[in-house]
């Protein structure tokens, strides 16, 4: 898998930072030749409104740190449905009610997803 | 629904009572549009004239008096939505719309709460408001507007991908946050194109 360098990155500190803080269902799509304003989106369920909350604040604070710079907060209260959009990223995280009622891998299956344990090993 | 057009009447008085004039036009200028993209699409005019008259009915409407009225006319607005206070006029309007017009056809409806963003789901009333809304006359020249017009007129989905496209990327320009359901339905278009 050739990706732009950055982008690599972003998708591998935020499946990581996912990863860590226990989110469930981590799921990487390749995007690439199919949507033309990102190349990943990043899906990942979050059992509780703590855990949702500390899932954001993680990824956040690890892409400042890895000299991204973070979008705008966005309905980080409402736990339920919270987009993170970092241009060539497209981060979702969900309660698994509503990642069930959007369910967006639906609209690619399972051609597009990408193994993402590869993005969790250095 | 048979209030037509004696209603639509009364309801485009009102707006002009209640709206600025040139929001006002907005609205006639979408009217008209959208009733040019309904028939090269083959779609009954009505709902769509509806649809058209209705969408910007609550844009004068404080936030605070727009979360008011949603939660009194029963609008289940997703938690989401609420850190996009543009678009809660759509909501508001859905919620007139049954409440003082009687409208209960859902396409209506949705074409109505969803015109700001576009929705995954949308059917083709949904998708003609979106692209009248912002092709409509007073939104730019002639000569900006007649491509992707032409376009809407023979393909709807492919302009409504463009339209969204370019006000993503705009939004994105301005570092605005942009509503993850724009950003789904213009995914959807896409993978659909791609594997159609
Ligand atoms: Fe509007
Ligand atoms: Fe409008």
């Amino acid at each position: 898998m050739t990706i732009r360098n950055s982008t690599e990155t972003k998708v591998r500190i935020v499946a990581r930072a996912a990863d860590d803080l226990k989110a469930e269902d981590v799921l990487v799509l390749d995007v690439r030749g199919i949507c033309t304003f990102t190349d990943f989106f990043l899906i990942a369920s979050a059992g509780s409104r703590n855990q949702f909350r500390a899932i954001l604040r993680e990824i956040r604070s690890r892409l400042s740190e890895g000299g991204f710079t973070p979008p705008r907060a966005e309905d980080e209260d409402s736990g339920r449905w919270v987009v993170l959009d970092l241009g060539d990223v497209v981060v979702h995280l969900f309660d698994p009610r509503a990642r069930a009622h959007y369910n967006l891998e639906a609209l690619w299956g399972d051609a597009h997803s990408v193994d993402t344990a590869s993005f969790l090993t250095a | 629904m048979n209030l037509w057009p004696e209603a639509s009447d009364r309801l485009v008085d009102q707006l002009e009572e209640q709206l600025k004039p040139k929001r006002f036009l907005h609205v006639l200028g979408v009217l008209h549009t959208a009733l040019g993209l309904a028939a090269s699409h083959g779609v009954p005019p009505e709902p769509v004239a509806w649809a058209a008259l209705l969408h910007d009915m609550c844009k004068s409407v404080n936030k605070r008096e727009l979360l008011r009225m949603i939660e009194r006319d029963g609008e289940r607005m997703p938690p989401e939505d609420l850190e996009f206070p543009g678009i809660w006029h759509g909501w508001a309007a859905a919620g007139e719309a049954r409440r003082c017009w009687g409208i209960r056809d859902e396409q209506i409806l949705e074409a109505v709460r969803h015109h700001s963003t576009g929705h995954p789901g949308h059917g083709v009333l949904g998708r003609i408001l979106v692209l009248a809304d912002h092709l409509e006359p007073n939104r730019n020249s002639a000569a900006q507007r007649r491509p992707i017009l032409e376009r809407a007129h023979r393909d709807l989905d492919a302009a409504l991908a463009e339209v969204l496209e370019s006000k993503i990327f705009h939004m994105r320009a301005k570092d605005q946050p942009v509503h993850p359901r724009a950003l789904m339905t213009l995914a959807s278009l896409q993978t659909v194109a791609k594997e159609a």
